[in-house]
């Protein structure tokens, strides 16, 4: 982090002299990396930075989603200045105001806080994101066509990054477009929705974070994102569902668990991917590049083609 | 004999002196994991032989071409790169139920199958490390 960099880049945008006292990341992020910024004459920012183009996600997106999501209300931390360009630190980043959370292991959610997050997340599957002038990269034209393009966008995105097509990835695809299960209305979906992503305190949903993957779509994928993902290590299965049941009003059929864990798996093995090119062009060299690209991304496209050989039951 | 010193002994080198001497002295939780997740990768370099994948693309260069007479395969093999034809294939099989189908699902697909677990066994150690535990303890 080039600190001078960034007091001038601050110093211009609020206005007035900066000078930053602390710098220290604040998460193990992959996607990203988060500062938090101390500065001599005010609150605590947070600098969020691309790391080469993983995920092939856009900071842009994030950014104008957060801001539309704070001014309405949505629990979010407030963002603050976006610079696109990367001649400032040397990637695209994001400023926001940093939100103070119960300090313990970021998936340590206790009952009543996880009860708080699921109200949450219905709260933004509820969103009304026309109204609230939240602007997509991706509208389908259609409910029925948000999964399907979801499908096309990570296929893409793995596409972009792999010289050689992936037959398994493929066939997960083609897959995923023949199961999908029917959509009637758009929702706001998190994408990466679960413990870890969200700043608790004393049972409370403070903020929720890391909307890199938010879009349109069915809602059913955050709820099984949470529970087979994020949500895994937090409580058992069977809790997560009494949860879900009794708090949201969510019962999805085994069929579609089981789709849409496959989804995610897909979206996770093909974001993934992208991993292993960032590393290889040495865009970013840390190991955990590596890793996510080979090891991880293999996981999770074993997992995925175990569902995959039969239909979804 | 060779006066370079053997890959193996140059990752070996890097995988103790960041184990015994750097994350010793490391506090910042980001940093350390990062640390051992090196370690991962050195270990893995260590360990992995070559490159698999010139003789996977005849593996399945051969399993295509055992399968000739399917027409799910007819229609994709030859004529295009060994991952694409793969891909075409498979997604055909799913789309075109059937005896053929049934063929590359039980002929092809595990093939592939088969060389991601090889993958997998291989690289233990990374996902190991990723998720923090110190390759070898």
């Amino acid at each position: 982090m080039d600190d001078a960099a960034l007091e001038q880049f601050l110093a211009a945008r609020r206005g007035v002299a900066t000078r930053i006292i602390g710098v220290r990341r604040i998460s193990v992020g992959h996607s990203r990396a988060m500062y938090r910024v101390d500065l001599a004459d005010g609150a605590p920012l947070v600098v969020r930075m691309e790391q080469g183009g993983v995920f092939g996600t856009s900071s842009a997106e994030e950014f104008r989603i957060m801001g539309a999501l704070h001014d309405a209300g949505f629990p979010v931390a407030r963002v603050r200045w976006f610079e696109p360009t990367g001649t400032v630190l040397g990637q695209p980043f994001f400023v926001m105001d940093f939100v103070a959370g119960a300090e313990q292991a970021e998936r340590d959610v206790d009952a009543e806080t996880a009860s708080h997050f699921i109200s949450t997340l219905v709260e933004l599957h509820r969103f009304d994101w026309q109204r609230h002038g939240l602007v997509f990269d991706l509208v389908p034209a259609t409910a029925s066509e948000a999964t399907h393009a979801q499908i096309e966008r990570w296929a893409g995105v793995y596409r972009s990054a792999s010289p050689e097509p992936i037959a398994l990835l493929e066939e997960a695809a083609a897959w995923l477009h023949r199961h999908a299960p029917p959509l009637e209305h758009l929702a706001v979906v998190h994408g990466d929705a679960g413990p870890g992503n969200f700043v608790h305190d004393a049972g409370r949903v403070v903020a929720v974070t890391d909307f890199e993957f938010c879009h349109l779509g069915d809602p059913a994928e955050d709820w099984a994102y949470c529970l087979t993902m994020r949500g895994s290590r937090t409580m058992s299965r069977d809790a997560w569902l009494e949860l879900f049941r009794s708090v949201a009003d969510v019962e999805l059929s085994s069929r579609d668990w089981t789709y849409w864990e496959a989804f995610n798996l897909f979206k996770g093995a093909c974001a993934n991917r992208t991993c292993l090119s960032v590393f290889e062009q040495g865009l970013n060299r840390a190991p955990n590049m590596a890793i996510i690209g080979t090891s991880l991304h293999q996981v999770f496209l074993r997992r995925l083609v175990e569902l995959t050989a039969v239909d979804p039951a | 004999m060779s006066t370079w010193p053997s890959s193996d002994a140059l990752w070996a080198s890097v995988s103790a002196t960041v184990r015994e001497l750097v994350l010793p002295e490391l506090t910042d939780e980001f940093a350390r994991l990062a640390a051992i997740q090196l370690v991962g990768l050195a270990e893995y370099a260590r360990a992995r032989g070559p490159d698999p994948a010139d003789e996977r693309r005849r593996d399945l260069s051969a399993c295509l071409d055992a399968l000739a007479a399917n027409a799910l395969v007819a229609a994709h093999w030859p004529g295009r790169s060994i991952e694409s034809a793969c891909s075409a294939v498979l997604v055909d099989a799913l789309e075109h139920p059937g005896a053929d189908a049934d063929e590359v699902k039980v002929r092809l697909r595990p093939l592939l199958v088969a060389h991601l677990d090889a993958d997998l066994a291989g690289n233990a150690v990374l996902f190991g490390a990723f998720r923090g535990a110190l390759p070898g303890g």
